[in-house]
């Protein structure tokens, strides 16, 4: 594989079996043997090929249920792809989602280390860089605060300084909106900037076009788990606009006349 | 030669951390378990003593049965039997506990039965040191057979990370496997000797040795510790070769189903 791709998929489609009855558990793993199972298939990502490059902010952009949150639970490997689809990931991963990540009984301190010992930094290492989260995610106060007790702009923030100094090679941001005041989004900026030049990936879901248009230098359209339109930022953006967000409110607009 | 091979050796301890990290998952989850209660590790300890008194009263006092040492008879037996309960329990909500790690950060899978088992087994150190005082009660006599000792707890620990390995992924697919492993479980007591001795069991069902390797592990536990003997060298070549075979069974299982894992939770 090419040293300089972070990411490839080929192939990858993704169907979920949704069945009218569950059945997992023993019980009705026997009773099911007598009846009839009528399941439906959800094809939440359909045939795709992708290549995303190290150094790269990619963004997926797409309407609600269009199969975003599923390709980046693709590329990050918590589900598998349906046969015959193939994705390659290059190093070491995080996925920043909304609540999650975290073990709630834990403080902030233990926190931090349980998720840097797990991507693989030494006890040693995480000494060094411990400082910097806590002080990039302005919690200095609540170091040995158990985070069942944050409020969630908190978690978003130390979250989100855990994932930018663990040395991950690939960050997959699910949704998170970099939350907080203008000052902490400036931080927030130069620190991707920073993770860039370090040959490091980012691949970013959101809503946020603000956002999308900041950082993303390639985005992804889906529509119904189908790639629409793969390109710059800007172009996509335009697109996405002019033909998702805006005819609904053209729609509006003359409904009123 | 010399410092070119510590060269290596230093090399590989800091960029793998994966023992710290055991460790460290080990930490948490022991930490959960008793957090915030005062009694703290006590609580691994209240279980076994319970039990013991419970026995010891009923065997003793209510049918008058107890054989000599019925107390550490007793003792060994839960605090070996409850370890395994306990691990094997926990492996059937592995992946529920884990699942803020296992859907969010790439490693391997593995390191949550190392460290799943490495904390059950704190407790279990916990209860034998309390063990070893309560024999300082009786007149127990150790002679070199103890040396056996590591390598049943070895056995022990092959066989219940093998079976966490099967536990878990099973639970993937059903989710009332809780209550039918209950089952094995009081099963598994019955046909363990825990409050009988050995010889009954080796005379009137010996096929149950046979079929339950814990049944093989207490008998060579309680050999070497308490009765000053050799441990029955048949069950222990048995119960190694039972061990590998459920391990392997657990290894495959688990390589086989851990990618759909984050999917089917």
């Amino acid at each position: 594989m090419d040293g300089s791709i972070a990411i490839s998929l080929k192939n990858v489609s993704k169907t979920f079996v949704v069945k009218d009855k569950r059945s997992n558990t023993i019980r009705d793993k026997v009773f099911s043997l007598f009846t009839k199972q009528n399941n439906r298939f959800i094809k939440a990502v359909k045939p795709i090929n992708l290549k995303i490059k190290r150094g790269e902010f990619f963004g997926i952009i797409g309407t609600n249920g269009s199969g975003k949150s599923t390709l980046i639970q693709l590329m990050s490997g918590a589900y598998v792809p349906d046969s015959g689809g193939l994705v390659n990931i290059n190093g070491k991963h995080i996925r920043l989602a909304l609540g999650m990540g975290f073990n709630k009984e834990l403080t902030a301190r233990e926190n931090i280390y349980l998720n840097a010992s797990i991507l693989g930094l030494t006890l040693k290492k995480i000494g060094l860089v411990f400082n910097d989260i806590i002080k990039f995610a302005e919690l200095e106060s609540f170091i040995d605060t158990k985070i069942k007790y944050f409020s969630s702009g908190m978690l978003s923030r130390l979250k989100f300084a855990i994932a930018i100094h663990v040395d991950a090679d690939i960050l997959f941001l699910d949704e998170v909106f970099v939350v907080g005041d203008a000052g902490f989004k400036e931080k927030a900026k130069k620190a991707f900037d920073n993770i860039l030049t370090k040959n490091k990936t980012i691949v970013m879901v959101s809503h946020s076009m603000a956002n999308l248009r900041l950082y993303c230098n390639r985005i992804l359209l889906l529509d119904k788990g189908k790639k629409v339109k793969l390109g710059r930022a800007n172009n996509i953006i335009r697109f996405y606009n002019k033909h998702y967000v805006f005819p609904k409110r053209k729609l509006k607009h003359g409904r009123k006349k | 030669m010399i410092s070119n091979f510590w060269k290596i050796i230093t090399e590989l301890i800091p960029q793998n951390n994966r023992i710290e990290r055991i460790w460290m998952l080990a930490k948490v989850d022991f930490k959960n378990r008793y957090y915030d209660s005062k009694l703290g590790i006590v609580w691994a300890l209240i279980n076994p003593l319970f039990r013991l008194c419970v026995f010891y009263y009923v065997f003793t006092i209510l049918f008058t049965r107890g054989t000599d040492n019925f107390v550490l008879h007793l003792f060994s037996g839960l605090v070996v039997w409850l370890f395994f309960v306990e691990t094997t329990k926990k492996s059937l909500t592995l992946f529920k506990q884990k699942k803020y790690l296992i859907a969010n950060i790439s490693f391997d899978k593995l390191d949550l039965y190392y460290s799943s088992l490495l904390s059950g087994f704190f407790g279990f150190i916990f209860n034998f040191f309390i063990y070893l005082i309560f024999t300082l009660f009786f007149s127990i006599e150790y002679t070199w057979n103890i040396v056996w000792f590591p390598f049943i707890i070895l056995n022990l620990l092959m066989i219940c990370l093998g079976l966490s390995l099967i536990l878990s992924t099973l639970s993937l697919y059903l989710r009332d496997l809780t209550h039918l492993w209950d089952l094995f479980i009081m099963l598994g007591f019955w046909a363990s000797p825990i409050i009988y001795s050995e010889k009954i069991l080796i005379d009137k069902a010996e096929f149950l040795v046979k079929i339950n390797p814990i049944a093989g592990i207490l008998i060579n536990v309680r050999r070497v510790l308490l009765n000053a003997s050799e441990p029955h060298y048949f069950y222990l070549i048995y119960n190694l070769i039972f061990a590998s075979l459920i391990l392997s069974i657990g290894f495959y299982l688990y390589r086989k189903h851990i990618n759909r894992a984050v999917e089917l939770l």
